[in-house]
């Protein structure tokens, strides 16, 4: 928000900055492992993808690693997850219980990783609706919870406009807001009004709130604050601080979700 | 293109400056024609300077008597045209260099030489407006003896018995000779006039350029109205950005006045006005710096070398002096720009005695929102406003007080969504008082305060971020001139810091989740002495020591953490307890030795320590970034630097040419830890992490002074890095202020008595920066990962200002100018930010986006005084 108001500022008081676009030349980089893997209290959600990260220059097709154990334990239960798709593990059977500490597991080659999470208790949503930004300029999906004071609370918001996903990580945590109403307005950073990422009349919106643990909280804030989104804004640029063990880039969420609907007036 | 710049610069930097050891030339070597009747002796010499290198020193009342001189010669050796000119009038020569120094036949200077010494002392001050002059240089032209004045005016000669002319310059003021009997000790009040354009030659300059003089080395000293014609950004004069075009001193950030210095950070700067610091040097992010030229008199900058008197920062001291008040006439002057305008008003209470000075500016940037037509813009506000006032009255013959103050404040926001208001305030009570001949004292109570306010306004949650600096000072200094050329200054100095850290409020529909953050309490106290004097006429010497008490004082809780920066121990301390006390001795060493008139070398070694730390995760200097003073974690930063340099003049004191090398190692400095969060309540020392630092490099100023063309070639060749563990696996990496050449060069050029043109050309190696080596894909979407901090570089940067000044009718009372300016007149993109993003036609590759901000600023002002 801030950044925001500042960008402003800038733009007001210069009315020409320009963007262009630049050829730069980096060196090829080390090759990681990424784990993400995901446990939500909606039923049969337990997926696991490993992939591989690749050179700056090179296309956005990511390796996917096939043929790794993975396992996840729920409060010490053991589900042995199986490769649906290249690179994918999954069990179906598997729903996710808040409280519940999960462990994860994967073995490939010479390699081991390893996570633990807790699934948070349930926040949902008060409500959810479509209002202008303080500029007045685009509109954003806006949203009412209350944050429970008994917990340091995290949280993630994925947006959907008509079925396509904003790219923008959304997060918030109850440092400051612990007990309080929260009225959250997610700024896509449209940058104009024809941009397809500004919400429109009749445009389906849906929101889903994610009650994340810590950990994956601190990942999502540093994978922004440090630049890992590309946005520039950090003097200092970094890798967000993971919670996988071993080596590997990526997070293990156990989370719990609330989703709704809404079309834009 | 580049290139054939640098080419150029070295070798015309080789052409000045380099072999030119031919042979030097004697009076018997260069052979002149002449033919004058009835002429003035002053005449004549006037005409040889222009047509041999020599220059004429003279007391007026030597020459100015002799006229009516017959001479016709040709091809005669200057040597006997001299003797032909002078002897009839019992004059001599003597050649030093190319200075040609005329005297009597008989020195009277020495007669008394055995009656022992006695002392002058005074005070320069302007003529015109009764103002101070600081840094005029006083020369005794029998003897060649000398001394400058303090940041008071004040001086003081101790000579043999005698009569002499003591010669005093400053830079924009005419040289002035005035006669002394030195029978025993007196006062001599100095005044000098304003410099008119025009070029009188045959008064005495300054025999040697007082760069060359003298021990002090990496030192720039800056004259508002030398850097008057410098082209600027939307045409409002400024100091600190003028600064920015010398040799060792970068810009933070395109249009920005905050500055690094050889290789140290930006908040490593002390910068002070009128003794008081302050703390956030800067308007509107950046673009403006505090300081309104108009109030300003004279500005001096430290790379190194800083004498002892100064203390508390690593990198740099940036001593400014606000101007006293006119004594002597009412005036006002004043501007109106494009984006600010400026009222200055000044005047005598009782006619040479007391004076009072008010300067105010503000901007309107926010009037230019409004003409956007953008309904979300016309609520948003940008201004700043500042406003100097300074008083001051002599008391008698021993005593001046004086009391100045600053309040700027800086407004920023929108109405609804958020907004940031800072600003600094300082005040300063001075008394100085001559104790004797010999011993000037200064003492000081000054006020510092700077603050800022955020508020972030979300449909329910509101969020105040406040934070703020506080400090009373006080400082006593004694100035005590023993004996010829031997000075002593001693003193000391206790601060008082109260500073409130960055604190989040937050107020929420349902009440109100405040965590304070107590004020934290220290002292930071300091003793020094510092002696300088000369040995010998070719070396001179400065020493001291200062040695600084940094107390850190409860109540308040400190922390004990692990290596995760996570708290496992926090100890409370009661109300006036001492934490910690941090003790440094910080010895400070220069030596100078003149090899002849013309060229020197010096040496000089500096330590500093530095308690109060600036923690900072922007790009550009913000206004959010904090202050936070060594705790028990948080220990004190400290720079050992040790410089060599050599000055030379060429051609009399046209041209001066210095080069300094310097090695700066820094020890505790300070960091983010990766992924820190910026607000937060957490305590700061669990976000940070702590490391060395070391600079060095090569700086070369070259600069012309006198004529209708003026400027400067400054060129930097540096390396800065810095040591984490826990950022770049613990290996050294460059710090983002790391630029490996560095080039400005400034021009002024009086075309005609109504036009002054004026250029600069900067060019720098891009900033060092973190570019992602490689990507990864989560939850559909790509992220960059990042190996090396800092490992690549933004595209390299250059950009040509324009300025035209066009001066106005002028009558007796009134004068005005207009300023014409151009920024970035060749509009060169430079890279502001590089960011990164799918790319926007094939979603399949990743693109680098720059985005840059200043193409074209044109600029005009009207600049006016009666």
């Amino acid at each position: 928000m801030f950044k925001r108001l500042i960008y402003w500022v800038i733009v007001g008081m210069v009315t020409v900055s320009c963007n262009k676009m630049i050829e730069i030349d980096v060196r090829d980089s080390d090759i990681k492992y990424v784990v993400e893997g995901v446990i939500t209290n909606e039923p049969g959600v337990c997926i696991v993808n490993l992939t591989r990260s690749k050179n700056f220059d090179e296309s956005n097709d990511f390796e996917r690693i096939s043929g790794a154990v993975v396992k996840v334990y729920d409060n010490e239960e053991l589900f042995e997850l199986q490769e649906t798709e290249p690179g994918k593990y999954q069990d179906t059977s598997l729903t996710g219980t808040p409280g519940h500490i999960y462990r994860l597991e994967i073995v490939t080659g010479d390699e081991k990783f390893t996570s633990t999470c807790t699934m948070p208790e349930p926040v949902a949503m008060d409500s959810l609706y479509i209002k202008p930004g303080p500029f007045g300029q685009f509109k954003f999906a806006t949203i009412d919870y209350t944050d429970p004071a008994e917990y340091n609370n995290g949280y993630r918001f994925v947006q959907y406009v008509n079925g396509v996903k904003e790219p923008t990580v959304f997060w918030e945590n109850d440092e400051f807001t612990n007990g309080q109403f929260v009225t959250m307005q997610l700024d896509a950073s449209a940058e104009e009004k024809d941009d397809p990422r500004n919400i429109k009349t009749g445009d389906e919106v849906m929101i889903e709130m994610q009650t994340i643990d810590e950990e994956v909280f601190t990942f999502w804030y540093t994978l922004r604050s440090g630049g890992g989104d590309g946005a520039g804004f950090s003097a200092a640029p970094s890798n967000p601080i993971t919670n996988i063990s071993g080596g590997a880039l990526g997070y293990f969420s156990a989370h719990t979700i609330d989703r709704r609907t809404v079309v834009a007036p | 293109m580049l290139n054939k710049v640098l080419r150029f610069i070295l070798i015309f930097t080789f052409f000045v400056a380099g072999p030119k050891v031919q042979a030097q030339q004697t009076t018997g070597d260069i052979k002149v024609s002449l033919s004058f009747s009835r002429a003035a002796l002053k005449d004549i010499l006037q005409h040889l300077e222009t047509i041999t290198p020599f220059r004429f020193q003279a007391a007026a009342e030597l020459i100015e008597p002799v006229k009516n001189i017959d001479i016709n010669v040709s091809n005669q050796s200057l040597d006997k045209v001299l003797n032909q000119l002078l002897a009839p009038a019992k004059l001599r020569y003597v050649q030093s260099g190319i200075n040609i120094i005329i005297r009597r036949v008989e020195v009277r200077g020495q007669q008394n030489a055995r009656s022992g010494n006695a002392t002058v002392h005074g005070v320069v001050r302007s003529g015109r407006t009764g103002e101070t002059v600081i840094g005029a240089t006083i020369s005794v032209v029998e003897t060649g003896a000398g001394t400058t004045t303090n940041e008071y005016g004040f001086f003081s000669l101790t000579m043999p018995r005698g009569n002499y002319t003591l010669a005093v310059s400053a830079v924009g003021m005419q040289t002035t000779q005035t006669h002394i009997s030195l029978i025993g000790d007196s006062e001599k009040q100095i005044s000098l006039e304003e410099d008119t354009t025009s070029l009188e030659a045959v008064t005495v300059t300054a025999a040697t350029p007082t760069s060359i003089r003298g021990p002090q080395m990496g030192v720039e000293k800056i004259n508002v109205k030398d850097v008057k014609n410098i082209p600027v950004i939307f045409g409002e004069r400024d100091i600190l950005k003028s600064m920015q075009l010398l040799p060792g001193i970068k810009q933070v950030a395109e249009g920005g006045s905050g500055f690094y210095v050889r290789g140290g950070a930006a908040d490593q700067n002390l910068i002070l006005l009128d003794e008081a610091p302050v703390y956030n040097a800067s308007h509107l992010l950046g673009f403006f710096s505090t300081f309104n030229s108009d109030a300003i008199k004279n500005v001096t900058v430290y790379k190194g070398g800083m004498p002892a008197n100064y203390g508390g920062r690593l990198s740099s001291v940036v001593d400014i002096k606000m101007n006293d008040g006119n004594n002597q006439d009412m005036s006002v002057s004043g501007g109106i720009g494009l984006i600010a305008s400026r009222l200055n008003i000044e005047g005598p209470i009782q006619k040479g005695r007391s004076s009072f000075l008010v300067s105010a500016r503000r901007t309107y940037a926010d009037l230019f929102l409004k003409l956007l037509g953008d309904s979300s813009l016309k609520t948003t506000k940008l201004n700043f406003y500042d406003l100097n006032a300074k008083f001051n009255v002599i008391l008698g013959d021993k005593d001046r007080i004086y009391l100045s103050g600053y309040f700027g404040r800086d407004v920023l926001g929108q109405e609804k969504l958020a907004g940031i208001d800072w600003g600094n305030a300082t005040g300063t009570l001075r008394w100085n008082h001559v104790f004797n001949k010999k011993l000037f004292s200064n003492t000081s109570l000054i006020f510092s305060n700077y603050d800022y306010k955020i508020r972030i306004n979300s449909e329910s949650t509101d969020y105040r971020i406040l934070s703020r600096i506080r400090d009373w000072n006080v400082k006593e200094e004694m100035q005590w001139y023993a004996g010829t050329g031997s000075t002593v200054k001693f003193g000391l100095n206790s601060i008082y810091h109260t500073i409130r850290p960055g604190e989040i409020s937050v107020a929420g529909n349902t009440g109100t989740v405040t965590q304070g953050l107590p004020d934290r309490f220290s002292y930071e106290n300091a003793v020094y002495a510092d002696h300088s004097y000369k040995p010998t006429d070719r070396l001179s010497l400065a020493y001291g020591l200062r040695v600084s008490f940094f107390s850190i004082v409860g109540g308040g809780d400190y922390y004990n953490l692990d290596n995760n920066g996570q708290v496992i121990d926090t100890i409370k301390y009661g109300k006036g307890d001492i934490v910690k006390t941090y003790v440094n001795a910080e010895p400070r060493v220069s030596v100078g030795y003149e090899i002849n008139d013309r060229s020197s070398v010096k040496a000089s070694y500096t330590r500093n320590s530095q308690n109060l730390h600036l923690i900072s995760n922007s790009t550009a200097g913000s206004p959010t970034d904090k202050w936070v003073a060594s705790t028990n974690i948080i220990k004190p930063e400290i720079a050992d630097q040790v410089a060599l340099g050599w000055y030379r003049a060429i051609s009399g004191d046209r041209y001066e040419l210095s080069t300094e090398l310097y090695y700066k190692n820094m020890m505790n400095q300070i960091d983010y830890r990766n992924g820190a969060k910026v607000f937060t309540n957490d305590p700061i020392e669990t976000q940070l992490l702590y490391g060395k630092g070391r600079a060095y490099g090569l700086e070369m100023l070259l600069k012309k002074k006198t004529g209708r063309f003026t400027g400067w070639l400054s060129y930097t060749l540096s390396k800065t890095e810095r040591k984490i563990e826990g950022i770049n696996d613990g290996k050294w990496y460059n710090a983002r202020q790391d630029r490996t050449h560095d080039i400005a060069i400034v021009g002024m050029y009086q075309l005609n008595p109504k036009w002054v043109l004026g250029a600069t050309f900067v060019y720098y190696t891009g900033d060092a920066v973190t570019y992602p080596g490689g990507k990864y894909t989560l939850d559909g979407e790509v992220y960059f990962y990042y190996s090396e901090r800092n490992g690549y570089r933004m595209p390299a940067y250059h950009r040509l200002d324009l300025s035209a000044t066009r001066y106005l009718k002028k009558t007796n009372r009134f004068s005005s100018e207009l300023s014409f300016s151009l920024f970035n007149a060749y509009g060169h993109a430079n890279a502001y930010q590089i960011t990164f993003r799918e790319g926007k036609d094939n979603p399949d590759i990743t693109e680098a986006v720059q985005t840059s901000l200043f193409t074209f600023v044109p600029s005009i002002s009207w600049n006016f005084k009666f």
